[in-house]
């Protein structure tokens, strides 16, 4: 009933668990990137509607045709390339956005401290899928890109309000202290003193929300709302193949599976990254 | 160079004041937003109608004035409010039909799906972390782990297809989706009826039981092993506490309000509708609502559906800290 100490087989069974997912990270990456030399076909292309419909997988076709006669590996690299494309792109903008509202709230005069984060409060507390939809509704069809920047600026809240704390908790000690006796200027203090410290959890919180984000994409593209065909997603050709449950079930674990490695993946580096620094809670997947 | 002397205590009282205002301010912005959007989106109430009916350029101006649309934007937010205020949410674009009875009645489906899979993740959940935290190293709980942690990395819709796949299309026992049989939704008593869609209700529940609860249990297991180490859990059991009082008495207590407030997280799914869920399994509740009107652009059902789920969950969350408050003194202290 102790709780367990980290033995060395744990710590080392953990340490390939990381090298593996970094792995898993790190082979998806090489083939978003790579994906139009990579990839055997266009992805969009229907090679022949009659012979190729839902074709298990083959030499040819390594992981068969979809139900328009389309190269499923190809689709799978040039979804990858959509999938990470609009997650990282979102992340970048949450991280920006979410670490400067809290840099500057954590800065200015205790009244604007109160309305910055206030104002983050308040913006947190709407559903954020609520936000989606209503920026879907009023931008109609939304490229990659955009969709990307709303799923930005709907996610930066979290990680302002975790900037936030760290960078007050900073403050109090005294190597900042310190710093601030000897004349710096706050811009100076933030880059020499307080990013360092800031990197570990912040860079396990972004890692996290990468991973939420690709699921969040995925999810919307697979309910249509997302990267719309015929730009291949994972998540939307997770939709395509719902029809073809039964008869073709393959086509729908593809991206499924893929899906699930990239997320997991994902959170298990943050876990790592983030091990002691209170980031990672659970929790975040549904705020 | 601002830095605020380590706060003074934060009263009670300040906090209620905060959790107020934040109430209001969260209602507010939502109000703002839904309006923004009926006011940004391309075309108006009006051009959804008139579109297709070839109306003059004067009795299109006719009918703007008529709906108050060529009036001061403040002044037609105002009017939005007060209309709002009077539980008038408008009529949908697409066919018509009061947002409000729409939205009411689908309300009603989500909570029934949500509230039945909230009640088994909560179940599943707890047992689940609670063997996790208390015998780690019992076989069957590290089997019970790794298979919520598979759930947990799994997105709603991989599960949802999964469980979809396996008990619908696999073995044939449950129903493929929707909430009823067209057959016995007509001709069915009462009793049939409440037991057909009972078992249409079977795997979506399951489905958000199974991934709420894997959320669940990560943070039932985690506080319960800060707990575990804790001086008072030594205490007890040098004063020869029987294993299960150890547990239920002094090992459980302090882990709950970590939960309590995992589960006030979920609240916005609870009234939202689960929205992949209800898609896969064709559940007609809010999910599918919000999701159809926003393919359609259905401004006024989207904006309807945001004020309303955003209102409820804000007044609930609400209800849930204050309750909090009066029930654990500890939280006075943390409070912000």
């Amino acid at each position: 009933m102790t709780a367990p100490a980290p033995s060395r087989h744990a710590a080392r069974r953990h340490r390939w668990a990381v090298v593996a997912a970094l792995l898993t990270m790190a082979l998806v990456g090489i083939g978003a990137i790579g994906a139009p030399w990579l990839a055997p076909y266009d992805p969009t292309a229907q090679l022949d509607l009659i012979t190729l419909k839902n074709q298990t997988p083959s030499w040819r076709h390594w992981l068969g045709t979809d139900a328009f006669a389309r190269d499923v590996l190809s689709r799978m690299l040039f979804g990858a390339r959509t999938s990470l494309w609009v997650a990282s792109l979102s992340t970048a903008i949450a991280m920006l956005t979410g670490v400067a509202w809290g840099a500057v709230a954590a800065s200015v005069t205790p009244r604007w401290t109160q309305v910055m984060m206030g104002a983050a409060d308040v913006l947190r507390s709407i559903p954020r899928l609520l936000l989606l939809l209503g920026a879907m509704v009023a931008f109609g069809v939304m490229s990659p890109s955009l969709l990307a920047v709303v799923l930005g600026l709907t996610s930066w809240t979290s990680i302002s309000r975790l900037a936030f704390t760290k960078i007050r908790e900073l403050d109090t000690r005294a190597f900042v202290e310190a710093a601030r006796a000897l004349g710096l200027s706050r811009p100076s203090i933030f880059r020499r003193h307080l990013a360092p410290h800031l990197l570990a959890p912040l860079g396990a919180a972004g890692t996290l929300l990468l991973a939420d984000l690709l699921a969040i994409e995925s999810g919307l593209s697979f309910l249509g709302l997302g990267v719309k065909p015929p730009v291949p997603s994972w998540g939307n050709m997770v939709q395509d193949a719902v029809p073809f449950l039964q008869s073709a079930g393959w086509l729908a674990a593809i991206p499924c599976l893929l899906i699930m490695a990239t997320v997991a993946s994902a959170s298990a580096v943050a876990t790592h990254v983030g091990a002691g620094s209170h980031a990672v809670t659970p929790a975040s997947r549904y705020s | 160079m601002a830095r605020r002397a380590p706060n003074t205590a934060v009263t009670g009282r300040w906090w209620v004041g905060y959790r107020l205002g934040h109430a209001c301010a969260v209602i507010a912005t939502t109000l703002i937003l839904s309006f923004a959007l009926l006011h940004a989106a391309p075309g108006d109430a009006l051009a959804a109608n008139t579109a297709q009916g070839g109306r003059s350029t004067a009795a299109r101006a006719e009918l703007r004035r008529q709906r108050g649309l060529d009036q001061p934007i403040a002044v037609q937010l105002a009017h939005y409010v007060g209309r709002i205020g009077r539980g008038d949410l408008g009529r949908s674009y697409t066919d018509q039909r009061s947002v409000r009875e729409a939205v009411m009645e689908a309300l009603g489906r989500t909570l029934l799906l949500t509230g039945t899979g909230l009640v088994g993740a909560i179940a599943c959940g707890l047992l689940v972390g609670i063997l996790q935290g208390w015998r780690s190293d019992w076989w069957l709980s590290r089997a019970l782990g790794a298979a919520l942690t598979a759930v947990y990395a799994m997105p709603e819709f991989v599960l949802a297809l999964l469980l979809l796949s396996v008990l619908a299309y696999g073995t044939g026992w449950f129903p493929m989706g929707g909430m009823y049989d067209p057959l016995v939704s007509v001709t069915g008593t009462p009793m049939e009826r409440a037991l057909d869609t009972g078992h249409h209700l079977v795997v979506p529940a399951v489905t958000l039981a199974l991934g709420w609860g894997a959320v669940v249990s990560r943070q039932q297991r985690v506080a319960l092993l800060d707990t575990v180490g804790a001086d008072f859990m030594r205490t007890a059991v040098a004063k020869g506490v029987s294993p299960h009082g150890l547990l239920l008495r002094h090992g459980l207590r302090p882990s709950l309000p970590a939960v309590a407030a995992v589960i006030g997280l979920m609240l916005p799914v609870l009234a939202g509708g689960a929205v992949v869920v209800e898609m896969v399994f064709g559940w007609p509740g809010m999910g599918s609502l919000l999701v159809r009107a926003t393919a359609a652009r259905d401004v006024p059902m989207v904006g309807g559906a945001i004020v309303v789920i955003t209102t409820a969950v804000t007044l609930s969350s609400l209800c849930i800290d204050l309750a909090v408050l009066r029930l654990d003194p500890r939280q006075r202290e943390h409070a912000r």
